[in-house]
């Protein structure tokens, strides 16, 4: 037993795992060096280097443009963009970042625009699905209103409908918001390069992270049955 | 790493900031004093635990959605489409 900060006595509940949770795999990279000499022949419009870079990151981008968009035909436009793009501006690739980045970074830049283009009214208010504390900086509610639905969700992790509820709620983000998420935690791209593709400090990146996943904890948190908070 | 506003207060109040410091907790860029006062709380407050369970659960959640590869007939078309307009560059030079 012990005494929880508003003097009550509590049986202790247990954090879930170890601190961290394993990262997904990083995304395997042929060696670099390979990669700029291919770009180099690219910039000398070597058609043949050209589609060995299109038949190793084809099917990557469309998933970064699926995780996205989310509507093939969209994602199949995304990828002729990129694909274009870097054919038409090879040049502008000076090496200084990974080629893997300058590609998330197209990839991105192309899928935003679709992003963009859609009605806002998809878009909700983060602050609905955000925590709430009391005044005194206790969460909201008394003693034991924060839910620990987890064990619920370990029952549906491979469930249609927690994967569409999810999806729901991720197109529901502000399009880099959705951008950060997916590249960080369905990715594992570490901060540093998500700045790097999204053109933002590694500080803002940390916070729209953070703030997206509350929101979708939030949103899970809501499927269930729960309060938000 | 620069001290956080929880070491010494861990059986306060300090719900909102413990939620703050959540990401950089599970990727370990708290200093070491931090995050003893981070362990501490939630030694105390299982609303903490349960929030910090629930949001382990929702990083894991996003990380089990699968995106399937491009289709093989879209990675012929779109091959044949960029085909047809880098030759029609490279032709115009």
């Amino acid at each position: 037993m012990t005494v929880d900060p508003r003097g009550r006595e509590r049986r202790q509940r247990t954090p879930q795992g170890a601190k961290g949770l394993p990262q997904p795999k990083a995304p395997t990279r042929q060696p670099d060096a390979e990669e700029r000499l291919l770009v180099e022949r690219v910039k000398a419009k070597d058609q043949r280097a050209f589609e060995t870079l299109y038949r190793r990151y084809c099917s990557r981008v469309y998933r970064h443009a699926m995780a996205l968009v989310g509507i093939a035909a969209e994602a199949e436009e995304v990828v002729q963009e990129v694909f274009l793009t870097l054919y038409e501006k090879a040049k502008t690739f000076r090496g200084e970042a990974a080629f893997s980045t300058w590609l998330y970074r197209l990839t991105v830049n192309a899928a935003l625009t679709r992003l963009r283009r859609r009605k806002r009214s998809r878009e909700v208010s983060y602050e609905d699905y955000l925590p709430k504390y009391e005044p005194d900086g206790h969460h909201l509610g008394p003693e034991g209103s924060v839910v620990d639905w987890s064990q619920d969700v370990d029952k549906l992790l491979a469930s249609k409908e927690l994967h569409r509820i999810l999806r729901q709620a991720l197109d529901q983000l502000r399009p880099v918001d959705k951008a950060v998420v997916m590249l960080s935690d369905l990715e594992g791209v570490p901060n540093r390069e998500i700045g790097k593709a999204l053109g933002l400090s590694v500080p803002a990146v940390k916070i729209r992270l953070h703030r997206a996943r509350l929101f979708l904890r939030g949103k899970l948190a809501v499927s269930f049955g729960h309060s938000p908070y | 790493m620069a001290k956080r506003s929880i070491v010494g207060r861990a059986d306060s109040a300090i719900c909102r900031e413990i939620a703050d410091l959540l990401l950089d907790y599970m990727t370990g860029e708290l200093d070491p004093e931090t995050v003893a006062a981070f362990q501490e709380h939630l030694r105390l407050c299982p609303d903490c635990v349960a929030f910090l369970n629930t949001y382990k659960k929702t990083i894991q959640t996003t990380r089990s959605l699968r995106f399937e590869d491009i289709p093989a007939e879209m990675e012929k078309r779109v091959r044949r489409f960029l085909r047809e307009r880098t030759q029609k560059d490279h032709l115009g030079r």
